[in-house]
């Protein structure tokens, strides 16, 4: 969030933040519970993360951005869509760059070589999420 | 919460568009549009900035008439 916000933009976002919050407290403690009672650890430490700060991050993204919170006074969808467009393509590009060399399951649990993929997809859902707002509003 | 019908019609007085009278107060027209709908409870500052750029009173946009009758009943 950027001065660019006005008065109910940054409301608004408060109130999503609070939600997301509590979101990551329960993905926190239903991981914990797979991990010591049921499965055992299921990904690598830095994918698990980074799944954990995905799913908040997109429902965070996912709602202020259809309350009309997500871009201030001087944001546009346009130059959102090209920035989280090209990290997208970044980070499929990384990812695709030694695929050969990448595993994507080791020892029943999700590697660490996913990580840039994970990244790509969730840049690709956030870029995919401002295409569909500007079609909205078109 | 209501409508505010006398902001949109003070705003068409000035012959404003929502987009307009947003740039000129500094938010996005969909706050405007969001106070004019009632869903959203602008601040006294935006409220103010609201009127000097309507040339009204804040009781002249903000002001149930229905609040006032009841207390005087």
């Amino acid at each position: 969030m950027n001065q660019n916000h006005d008065e109910r933009q940054e409301w608004l976002n408060m109130k999503i933040s609070r939600q997301a919050l509590i979101m990551v407290l329960a993905i926190i403690l239903v991981n914990g519970l797979v991990k010591s009672n049921i499965y055992g650890p299921w990904a690598e430490p830095m994918t698990e993360a980074f799944i954990i700060i995905a799913l908040t991050s997109g429902y965070f993204i996912t709602r202020s951005i259809f309350n009309d919170a997500y871009l201030g006074t001087k944001d546009t969808l346009k130059k959102n869509i090209t920035i989280f467009g090209l990290m997208s393509i970044m980070f499929f590009v990384i990812f695709f760059i030694e695929f050969s060399h990448r595993t994507f399951i080791s020892d029943g649990m999700l590697s660490g070589d996913l990580t840039m993929l994970l990244a790509g997809i969730f840049f690709l859902y956030t870029t995919t999420i401002h295409a569909i707002k500007a079609y909205v509003l078109k | 919460m209501a409508k505010n019908l006398k902001m949109k019609s003070a705003r068409v007085i000035k012959d404003y568009t929502q987009e307009d009278l947003a740039l000129k107060v500094g938010v996005t027209r969909q706050t405007i549009n969001a106070i004019e709908k009632g869903d959203y409870n602008p601040t006294i500052k935006l409220c103010k900035a609201i009127c000097l750029e309507l040339d009204v009173t804040l009781n002249d946009l903000f002001w149930e008439d229905d609040i006032d009758e009841s207390k005087s009943r």
